[in-house]
């Protein structure tokens, strides 16, 4: 029974090989946009534990607590604790592809000295189609971000493709990929406005039922409209359905 | 430290492939080598114009049937057999005015009259052979033409009764006449949304 256990783990790792050279073919990417953006660049991790709960057919909540942390900085590599983010998500679902979600959220910078805490409001709309396997969606975000005195005006869309890796339909056990774009916009009364770029890329695995984990990178380009500043960052998550 | 996470990682996705098995659920991509025998040999004699041929292994409890999906001619076509290599049926995914007027008319009035609310979500023509032609034959028969061949549709929808949404597959003939109908598991639609 073990045995027959192994044999299937085998098979599961053999049939994910391919997938891995892609990977490691998109780490590679990375690596040649960090060499060409030196000084100023920097790498952070982010490591998140998310809780999602089902009250009813309709509404659904999602508590997240999402840590920081400092990984390349200045040319060398060090860990620092950046911030802690605690935030929580109320979603309507409108339909099977449709959804409402309106979200709050703190960020605690202060107790690691390195910068301003604050809080943000989100509203969301998402929207998702899938075709042979893969699965496309749509989000909209508007959000506030209140930092001291001063409020934020940000709008994101962000443009992500998941898909499982193997066969078309994701069983326990399995690996999936996602793939995301997003576009953000902050105006504030304060400053110019600014245009943000991110790219991410995740593996993920529908461990049990209710537990899956994720692991990528994601590649930030910030406010390229005035003066970049590029950053990467290894991204870690446990998503827990109960 | 870093041996301990690895180890416990390892563990972890053990103990998933255990319960994957015990569940006894599973769809996967398989070589053609691993298809039914029978089976093997149709995808030799078919067209050669076949584009993104792919197979499929799907178990559901003691049930194992395979699939090979495919382009053809711009449509894309899902062949099932089971476990023996004996052709179940073979499917074309449509969009909602490739059905015809009156079909499409029959089949909206069943939605109305039992349900609040219907969105489609995937719509296929069926094609099952009902007649004496061998499973090759039938297959090339239906890769000739598909237009109007078909015997039934395959809807699965998201419909909305007393409130309720529920996602169900609904089998009609290909007259708009319904047939059957069973639920569908949202899960397997639904995965990496966080």
């Amino acid at each position: 029974m073990v045995n027959l256990k192994n044999q299937d783990l085998f098979h599961h790792l053999h049939t994910n090989m391919r997938y891995i050279k892609t990977l490691l073919f998109l780490v590679l990417l990375f690596a040649g946009l960090i060499s060409k953006a030196q000084n100023d660049f920097i790498t952070l991790g982010e490591s998140v534990f998310g809780v999602n709960h089902d009250i009813s057919d309709t509404y659904s909540i999602n508590f997240t607590a999402r840590s920081r942390y400092f990984l390349y900085r200045d040319a060398t590599i060090q860990y620092k604790q950046q911030q802690v983010d605690i935030f929580h998500f109320s979603t309507l679902k409108l339909n099977y592809n449709h959804a409402l979600s309106f979200g709050v959220f703190y960020r605690n910078r202060d107790v690691f000295e390195s910068g301003k805490n604050e809080i943000r409001f989100t509203q969301q709309f998402n929207y998702k189609t899938q075709k042979l396997g893969v699965r496309y969606g749509h989000r909209f975000r508007t959000e506030q971000r209140i930092i001291d005195t001063r409020t934020i005006f940000r709008q994101r869309y962000r443009f992500a493709i998941d898909f499982p890796l193997n066969g078309q339909k994701l069983d326990i056990g399995e690996a999936y990929f996602v793939g995301a774009l997003e576009s953000l916009l902050s105006l504030s009364k304060t400053s110019t406005p600014a245009i943000d770029q991110r790219v991410t890329f995740q593996i993920g695995w529908q461990l049990t039922e209710d537990l899956k984990l994720q692991t990528g990178l994601e590649y930030r380009l910030e406010a390229y409209n005035i003066k970049a500043n590029h950053s990467l960052f290894v991204l870690t998550s446990a998503i827990l359905k109960i | 430290m870093t041996f301990k996470l690895l180890t416990s990682v390892l563990f972890l996705c053990c103990y998933s492939f255990g319960v994957s098995q015990t569940k006894n659920e599973q769809e996967e991509r398989v070589k053609v080598n691993e298809f039914p025998k029978v089976a093997q040999e149709y995808f030799n004699k078919l067209p050669n114009q076949l584009k993104l041929l792919r197979f499929y292994r799907e178990s559901d409890g003691d049930k194992l049937s395979f699939e090979a999906k495919f382009k053809y001619k711009k449509q894309h076509y899902s062949v099932e057999f089971d476990a023996n290599g004996i052709l179940e049926d073979v499917e074309v995914l449509i969009k909602k005015k490739d059905i015809p007027k009156v079909s499409f008319e029959t089949i909206l009035k069943y939605f109305n009259t039992y349900f609040d609310h219907v969105r489609f979500i995937k719509i296929q023509k069926q094609y099952i052979n009902a007649s004496h032609t061998n499973d090759l034959q039938f297959i090339n028969f239906v890769l000739d033409d598909s237009i109007n061949k078909n015997t039934h549709f395959e809807i699965i929808a998201d419909i909305k009764s007393n409130g309720k949404h529920l996602l169900k597959e609904f089998t009609f003939k290909s007259n708009g006449e319904f047939e059957k109908s069973r639920p569908v598991s949202s899960s397997s639609y639904e995965y990496a949304l966080y």
